[in-house]
């Protein structure tokens, strides 16, 4: 059953791509490992005492389950659900922005400057149009966040240009 | 039993853990009764708070906030018919047709009751087996503790029903996660590529933030906003009388067996638990019409069900250190973080403490009765605040929080990366809960696996000579061949249809 307000994919196209991540997950995770638990080659993989049996195992699970996923996807028929898609997942791109920016503003302005300009930016992207609630909450937030983790937590937030 | 219990009062019984448990239910009610945060987010979010706290006060206000974000989810399902909590989705059949026939209180009071009942008559399961358990789970070795891992992960994956394959995937990309990292035996890079910031492996709690908060954020910002309809309780309306509550009582036991049941299987918890009670008691009724439109007694058994099974997640987790389901799996990582690492040796080494936290369970059930009844009429007002205000403020939590656990900055892009992931998996439908639980077992399978290989010369038929693993050996294949039967049953009645 889809969860709740969730506009998921057609199971044709989430088994055809989850099948092809999980196939080229595990054959990665199988072409590194020696290099990546130095093993001198893949038989050195299977020594029962070693670093690299419990990965190649996992592996070894993915790229069933992708297969599987892929038998699956050849059962099912593909569905008009997935022709909405792009325009579903342009709503949630703000969100993203505003999540990319907090992490690019660390290193800039600081984390707290940053946090306030997207939790105002989110609560417009989430149809918020009122200036005072926006500048209450692009300041109100991260203050409080200081408040409580700088000055009672002692957990110092990296500081930039402004704060 | 009896004296570790009581001393557990002794510890538990003062000011600042009262208060703590209070802080608990209280946070858990809001975090309840807002629809798209769960128990699971506000556990995640809030656990970095507790770790500056001695354990008697951090966990027993995670554990609060646990049984209370549970009860509560049946407000918004009641009040506005939308489940606060993925536990409370059968509580909406029966509580919003109560709510629109004009007995929203009746129906937030039984709720309240149900709940209260379900869970401390778990408690006193898990005060009673949970010690009994450990002292045979000391008596077993590497091999058994292979085949309780193993059957965690088949049991997570069973009840993913026709997305067994996407179940099998989340559980395969958990344990692959949770390789990278310094591998703890050989001191070995694993899957590192290079990087410092992955020696020591990825971090569990922002990861957890950022898949069970994040996506939510998307999700909601995907549909616009909506107003909800508040159907609030009439303050002359009358209340749930006795009669009607004596009436529930044999469906209230039945459903907190079941929810207790399903809480023990590792893995599984409230959300499936609900749905199992609510049919058991649909399918034991003399009036079975009246499920779904506005029966007190499918009410009391939905709810039963979801808060017994609270405690009982609990039993897998601090006997084997196997988590219960997606709420204890982010607890583990709290006991941890508070020095107390979940297996057996937690009974020996932390008694006290432990038998002070199932204390704070049976006081946190008792406050919880006392707030619950307080505030019964103004908990609808939660559900009124405005999503525009919420997520931007839960996302600065989730990002703030991820960063204190410890003090990274690499730990904010783990938890905005693994919301994407969350996202994604999301749309494609791939449970989540798997890929968690997996990443949590996945150290202590590996371990228990290499010491078998090692102690039986690299001979896997260790796992069918020691009669236990043997016999849990035999559970995990009738599961997988469960698992198997179940998907492609329906999957061949479908190719029938189609070609008829």
């Amino acid at each position: 059953m889809p969860e709740s307000g969730v506009v998921v994919v057609s199971p044709r196209l989430a088994n055809l791509v989850l099948g092809s991540i999980g196939i080229a997950l595990g054959a990665i995770v199988i072409a590194v490992l020696p290099g990546q638990t130095g093993a001198a080659d893949h038989r050195g993989l299977l020594d029962p005492s070693g670093p690299g049996l419990f990965p190649l195992l996992a592996a070894c699970v993915s790229i069933a389950a992708g297969l599987w996923s892929l038998v699956n996807a050849r059962a099912d028929h593909p569905s008009e659900v997935d022709a909405g898609q792009a325009l579903i997942w342009r709503r949630s791109l703000p969100v993203a922005g505003w999540l990319g920016l907090i992490l690019l503003g660390i290193a800039t302005v600081g984390f707290l400057s940053a946090v306030g300009v997207a939790t105002a930016g989110l609560a417009f992207s989430f149809g918020q149009r009122r200036l005072p609630v926006l500048a209450t909450l692009a300041i109100g937030t991260p203050l409080a966040i200081y408040l409580l983790f700088e000055r009672v937590l002692r957990i110092l937030f990296p500081h930039g240009w402004i704060f | 039993m009896l004296d570790d219990l009581l001393q557990g009062f002794t510890l538990i019984l003062n000011g600042p853990s009262l208060l703590a448990i209070v802080l608990g239910l209280s946070t858990g009610i809001v975090v309840g009764a807002l629809p798209g945060l769960s128990a699971t987010m506000a556990v995640a979010l809030l656990s970095p708070f507790t770790f500056f706290m001695p354990p008697t006060i951090g966990i027993p206000f995670l554990l609060g906030l646990f049984k209370a974000a549970i009860y509560a989810g049946s407000i918004p399902a009641i009040t506005i018919n939308t489940p606060g909590t993925a536990a409370s989705a059968a509580t909406t059949l029966d509580g919003h047709a109560l709510a629109r026939q004009g007995h929203a209180r009746k129906a937030l009071e039984m709720s309240l009751f149900a709940s209260v009942a379900g869970d401390l008559l778990a408690t006193f399961v898990l005060i009673g087996l949970a010690g009994l358990l450990a002292s045979v789970a000391l008596r077993f070795g590497p091999p058994e503790f292979v085949m309780l891992y193993a059957m965690a992960l088949i049991t997570i994956t069973s009840v993913a029903g026709r997305d067994a394959a996407k179940a099998v995937l989340s559980t395969a990309i958990g344990l692959l996660v949770a390789c990278i990292g310094l591998d703890p035996m050989s001191g070995a890079q694993r899957l590192t590529f290079g990087s410092v910031d992955l020696l020591g492996g990825v971090s569990l709690i922002p990861v957890l933030i950022g898949l069970f908060a994040l996506p939510e954020v998307f999700v909601r910002c995907e549909a616009p906003f909506r107003a909800r309809t508040v159907i609030a309780p009439d303050r002359d309306a009358p209340g749930l009388t006795r009669h009607e509550f004596r009436r529930a009582v044999p469906t209230i036991l039945r459903s907190t067996a079941i929810g207790t049941g399903v809480g023990i299987l590792p893995g599984i918890g409230a959300e499936i638990s609900t749905w199992l009670a609510y049919g058991a008691a649909r399918r034991r009724s003399r009036e079975p019409h009246r499920y779904g439109q506005g029966s007190l007694e499918g009410l009391a058994a939905a709810e039963s069900g979801n808060n017994a099974a609270c405690p009982a997640c609990l039993i897998p987790m601090t006997v084997f250190g196997i988590p219960g389901d997606t709420v204890t799996a982010v607890l583990i990582g709290a006991f941890i973080a508070h020095g107390l690492t979940p297996g057996p040796l937690l009974f020996q080494n932390h008694g006290q403490v432990l038998y002070s936290l199932f204390a704070s369970l049976i006081i946190g059930n008792v406050l919880l009765l006392v707030i619950g009844w307080f505030g019964i009429r103004s908990f609808r007002r939660i559900t009124e605040i405005p999503e525009a205000i919420l997520y931007p403020i839960v996302v600065a939590l989730c990002l703030a929080g991820s960063f204190a656990v410890n003090s990274s900055v690499a730990d904010i892009g783990l938890t905005i990366g693994a919301g994407l992931a969350g996202y994604l998996m999301r749309k494609l439908h791939m449970p989540a809960p798997p890929m968690v639980i997996a990443m949590l077992v996945a150290p202590g399978l590996e371990n228990a696996l290499r010491q078998s290989l090692t102690l039986s010369g690299g001979n896997a038929t260790i796992f069918l000579t020691r009669p236990i693993s043997a016999s849990l050996l035999a559970l995990i294949v009738l599961g997988a061949g469960l698992v198997a039967w179940r998907h492609w049953r329906p999957l061949s009645s479908t190719h029938q249809e189609f070609d008829s």
